[in-house]
């Protein structure tokens, strides 16, 4: 039998008394369950919109809601039958996947020059890059609609991922930078008096160090662009419209809503970036702080 | 000043280097030679600008003006990954998402060294530092002298023969910098290559250094064996730079008495030999030239008043004042002397030799003390 001593867990005196640990415990329990609730509020649409792709046509809107009930896959089955939308899912993701991949190599290498050459006026650079961000994206709207007419960039891939990289630059030179600043230039100057070139410095010596900043960067603004209406609408068309686009446009079908329809796709639309952002959650913190905060990524 | 040698017999030559920082000017006019097989040793207080003189070597910087030659060449205008230099950070700077040996083999990878090389060159500086069993281990799990080794062995594994190392043991503690400092003298030695060194502490100077070079004002004040720059200094920034604890400087002022000159400070009146002119005059005493007790004959004796004392491990430093001029002076902790002061004064006694005479102005050499008897 071992000593009481080494079972008993190390407590501090306070809490040691039987009725402050209850105190604690209870007021530990009460806030859970808060949470609890308060998310669930928050989380209701979303359940209702999964709940609703299951069900079919007359039972989504019956009242009082049905929560048994016997789910069935033909919303889905549906869904893929209607025409673009395969279209859609390709515009969604190849706008966000691709406009975001660019913006990260040109924030990298923004980042890294504002970091390490420091050109004259950094400090102001870096804030007007930042200033596209204080105007409502509604204020853009009209010149954006005129500048794309004159380009002929409307319902363009090019033009959109254009406009999307734009979008996604200013960001990601900010989260990126700081992460840069992290890494000392001690880094730098060993690959360069050992040979290396500067690409070998930037690619290989410091990027496997900013790795967190790098992904933080990339979800966040994948985020941002696979949830991105206005412009799409505005700028897009029917070539290149994305998922949120679609599910506005569609809404309407022969006089009424049709809700099994917005109900699948939109289900559709939100399980891919749920998951990413589960997966992804630490790095939304880096992102929401512009990299100041970095926590344990 | 010594002129720079001829820059082809040399391993590195600096000649009228210039550098400025806005309107902060760092090196003047800073002039020097290291020779082949040197372990020489940039010496000069924090902030005198080592690490820019050691960054204008590498060629991280650009000079303002003047010219770096390296193995007689003229390399002033070459990036740094044509110098082929060895090169020791001050912060380890070890790359955390490589394994100690990717570390190690880093500069090897970047010259693209034969794998037979690479293991040999690999094998014989883990052997100098004895770091062997680190290899597989990530920087993050090294304790700090492990890490400073590994950034060492990197440092060295770039094949050449001409390393600076930028003041790499600062920060380390004193038993472990004991033992590096003796690792990176063998490690020279068995290379026989170029170390170019910089610290700010002097202890380190006088253990590593075989030529050193000390750097005040922008400039190399004075260069030369570590021996000769010791024991006759010809710039009083030498002589402070290289002892410990460093050296006295006192104020005194000369005087002629018939043909011979006199030289009067706080600790009494010596005879001086040299170009001194009558006048004022800065006197340099060696700490460790100040006897405590009974005064040999000839030497000029006091009385002081004793501030406080410093054990530094084997000896002891006692601070001083005479008259309000502050002094310091060195005992063996085992010393018979130290056991008999008490506390308050100490009895000091200085040889007349002991003196070294800098102008107040230029503070470079114009004379010594005479001893008699």
């Amino acid at each position: 039998m071992t000593s009481p001593i080494h079972d008993s867990p190390v407590v501090l005196p306070e809490e040691n008394a039987p009725s402050q640990r209850n105190d604690k415990e209870r007021r530990l329990t009460i806030s859970g369950v808060i949470a609890w609730i308060v998310a669930l509020i928050f989380f209701a649409p979303i359940f209702w919109i999964f709940l609703a792709a299951l069900k079919t046509d007359n039972t989504i809107l019956a009242y009082p809601p049905k929560f048994i009930f016997t789910p069935t896959l033909e919303n889905f089955a549906a869904l893929i039958t209607k025409p673009n939308v395969g279209l859609y899912f390709f515009n969604s993701v190849f706008l966000s996947v691709g406009s975001v991949a660019i913006a990260i190599v040109v924030s990298y290498l923004a980042a890294y020059s504002f970091s390490r050459f420091k050109p004259a006026g950094t400090d102001f650079l870096m804030f007007l890059l930042l200033s596209t961000r204080f105007v409502p994206a509604a204020a853009f709207v009209i010149p954006f609609f005129q500048l794309f007419g004159i380009l002929n960039f409307k319902d363009t891939y090019v033009g959109l991922l254009i406009f999307y990289v734009m979008f996604s630059v200013p960001f990601s030179v900010w989260i990126l930078k700081g992460f840069i600043d992290g890494v000392s230039q001690r880094f730098d100057e060993t690959g360069l008096v050992n040979g290396a070139s500067r690409a070998h410095v930037i690619f290989k010596v410091v990027l496997p160090q900013v790795k967190p900043g790098l992904v933080a960067a990339f979800v966040f603004n994948i985020i941002f662009v696979w949830n991105e209406f206005l412009f799409n609408f505005q700028l897009g068309g029917r070539n290149t419209s994305t998922i949120p686009v679609a599910l506005f446009t569609s809404l309407y079908d022969g006089g009424a809503t049709n809700w099994p329809y917005v109900a699948s796709l939109g289900t559709a639309y939100v399980l891919p970036l749920a998951i990413l952002i589960f997966f992804f959650q630490k790095y939304l913190l880096v992102g929401m702080t512009f990299g100041t905060v970095r926590g344990e990524v | 000043m010594s002129e720079a040698a001829a820059p082809a017999s040399s391993a590195l030559a600096l000649s009228g280097v210039y550098k400025g920082y806005g309107s902060t000017q760092v090196l003047e006019d800073c002039t020097m030679s290291v020779n082949p097989g040197d372990f020489y040793v940039v010496s000069g207080a924090p902030s005198s600008g080592k690490s820019v003189l050691l960054r204008i070597v590498l060629g991280l910087e650009p000079a303002d003006a003047g010219s770096v030659y390296l193995g007689g060449k003229d390399v002033t205008s070459k990036g740094p990954q044509e110098r082929h230099v060895g090169y020791v950070p001050q912060s380890f700077a070890l790359f955390p998402n490589k394994s100690v040996r990717e570390n190690i083999l880093y500069p090897m990878r970047l010259d693209k060294v034969g794998k037979v090389e690479m293991q040999e060159t690999l094998g014989r500086v883990c052997d100098l530092l004895a770091i062997e069993d680190l290899l597989d281990k990530r920087p993050d799990q090294l304790s700090g002298g492990q890490k400073q080794r590994t950034a060492i062995a990197r440092g060295l594994a770039k094949q050449t023969d001409f390393f600076v190392l930028d003041d790499p043991l600062v920060g380390l503690d004193f038993k472990l910098r004991e033992r590096l400092i003796d690792d990176l003298k063998a490690t020279r030695s068995a290379l026989g290559v170029t170390f170019l060194y910089s610290t700010s502490d002097s202890l380190e100077s006088l253990l590593l250094a075989s030529r050193v070079g000390v750097l005040a004002n922008g400039g190399i004040s004075e260069e030369g064996d570590l021996d000769q720059v010791y024991d006759s200094p010809q710039a009083a920034s030498a002589m402070q730079a290289l002892g410990f604890p460093s050296a006295n400087l006192i104020d005194g002022g000369v005087r002629s008495v018939g043909s011979s000159k006199m030289c009067s400070t706080v600790l009494g009146e010596v005879e001086v030999s040299g170009d001194v002119a009558p006048g004022p005059v800065l006197v340099g005493i060696r700490s460790e030239h100040v006897q405590v007790g009974m005064a040999r004959e000839g030497a000029v004796a006091r009385t002081a008043k004793l501030l406080f004392t410093e054990d530094v491990g084997g000896s002891e430093i006692l601070y001083l004042e005479v008259d309000g001029v502050p002094m310091s002076t060195v005992l063996g902790s085992e010393s018979a002397a130290l056991a008999a002061i008490g506390s308050g004064s100490v009895d000091i006694a200085v040889d007349p030799s002991s003196f070294v005479l800098f102008d107040p102005v230029s503070r470079t050499r114009v004379g010594q003390g005479v001893q008699h008897g």
